[in-house]
């Protein structure tokens, strides 16, 4: 009976101690269109996320008017007519690694992932899964993964003039490095 | 050919047009600044005081300050260096949340920084969200 309670206390003691939660805030974001008439890509460093390994939750978020675009015409329409970032300044996403059974965070190595929850951008909240890999070196745990988005799915108009030019679905790509909080 | 009224006038009209299209077409494609080394301060503001702008009044501080030029003074607590940027972390000494600074490696080098330093620099407001966040930033003397 004293064996199976020191067992208990063992293993409660080691889930507390594995609770090990990550964070980064320069997660490098960054999404394309590709069109015949026209590519778009434009790069957020700046994105905050907190990764928690024991529970295998993830969540991302970024703010609109940090991604920047190589015209600054491109950057102007994205936040005021497309994002409407000054009504809606984050886009954000809540969600679980699936295959968490899979990956451990003790040893150095790749290891594919995936991921689902639910991704909010202008204002709209959709479920998506990733794909990707997790990077595990020491201390610092990488996650890189890539996903589309259907603009329209979350609201974002596309005037009938330029809808040759924006991608039905823009590819979005995340390369992250967490460090234990 | 006889350089009458008509011709003069077609040609001064021809080169208006191109000057014109020209200028339209830089405007439509002109690249963005990879910094804001170029471009003048809007607001100067110490680094503590900027981040109590953010976490008394998020919206506020949206009105105020985004997409705004803006010189922030501060106390370097980290810096980290990606592929293809630096990010310089003010922060006071005993708090939790600071100002995280954004540089193309264009702008500066990781050398150009010290922990500990007390820092002048520029850069574009863009929100808050464990910090105060400013991109394309440049140094300022």
């Amino acid at each position: 009976m004293l064996n199976r309670f020191l067992i208990l206390l063992f293993l409660c003691t080691f889930q507390f101690v594995a609770a090990q939660k990550y964070i980064s805030k320069t997660g490098h974001v960054w999404f394309f269109s590709h069109t015949p008439m026209e590519e778009i890509e434009a790069h957020t460093h700046q994105s905050a996320s907190i990764l928690d390994a024991s529970s295998g939750e993830i969540i991302f978020s970024m703010l609109i008017k940090g991604f920047e675009f190589k015209t600054a015409l491109m950057q102007e329409h994205f936040n005021e007519n497309y994002m409407e970032s000054d009504k809606i300044p984050k886009a954000g996403f809540k969600g679980k690694i699936t295959n968490l059974t899979s990956i451990n965070f003790k040893k150095d190595g790749t290891y594919p992932v995936e991921v689902s929850g639910d991704l909010t951008i202008h204002g709209v909240t959709k479920p998506i899964t990733a794909k990707g890999n997790i990077e595990v070196k020491g201390k610092i745990v990488t996650v890189k993964a890539k996903f589309e988005v259907v603009p329209k799915d979350y609201g974002i108009k596309i005037p009938s003039l330029v809808e040759n030019k924006i991608a039905k679905e823009v590819d979005v790509n995340l390369d992250t490095s967490y460090n234990p909080n | 050919m006889k350089f009458n009224k008509k011709w003069t006038i077609l040609l001064i009209a021809a080169v208006v047009v191109i000057v014109a299209a020209i200028l339209a077409w830089s405007f439509v494609f002109k690249k963005a600044d990879l910094s804001v080394s170029g471009q003048k301060v809007a607001v100067e503001i110490e680094a503590p005081k900027l981040l109590n702008a953010f976490e008394a009044k998020e919206d506020s501080a949206n009105l105020k300050f985004n997409g705004k030029v803006i010189s922030v003074t501060g106390i370097v607590a980290e810096v980290k260096e990606d592929p293809q940027n630096i990010s310089v972390y003010l922060k006071e000494k005993d708090a939790t949340s600071g100002i995280m600074c954004s540089f193309d490696k264009s702008a500066v080098q990781s050398k150009d920084f010290k922990v500990g330093q007390h820092l002048k620099l520029k850069g574009i407001c863009t929100g808050y969200l464990m910090d105060v966040l400013l991109n394309k930033c440049a140094l300022e003397n």
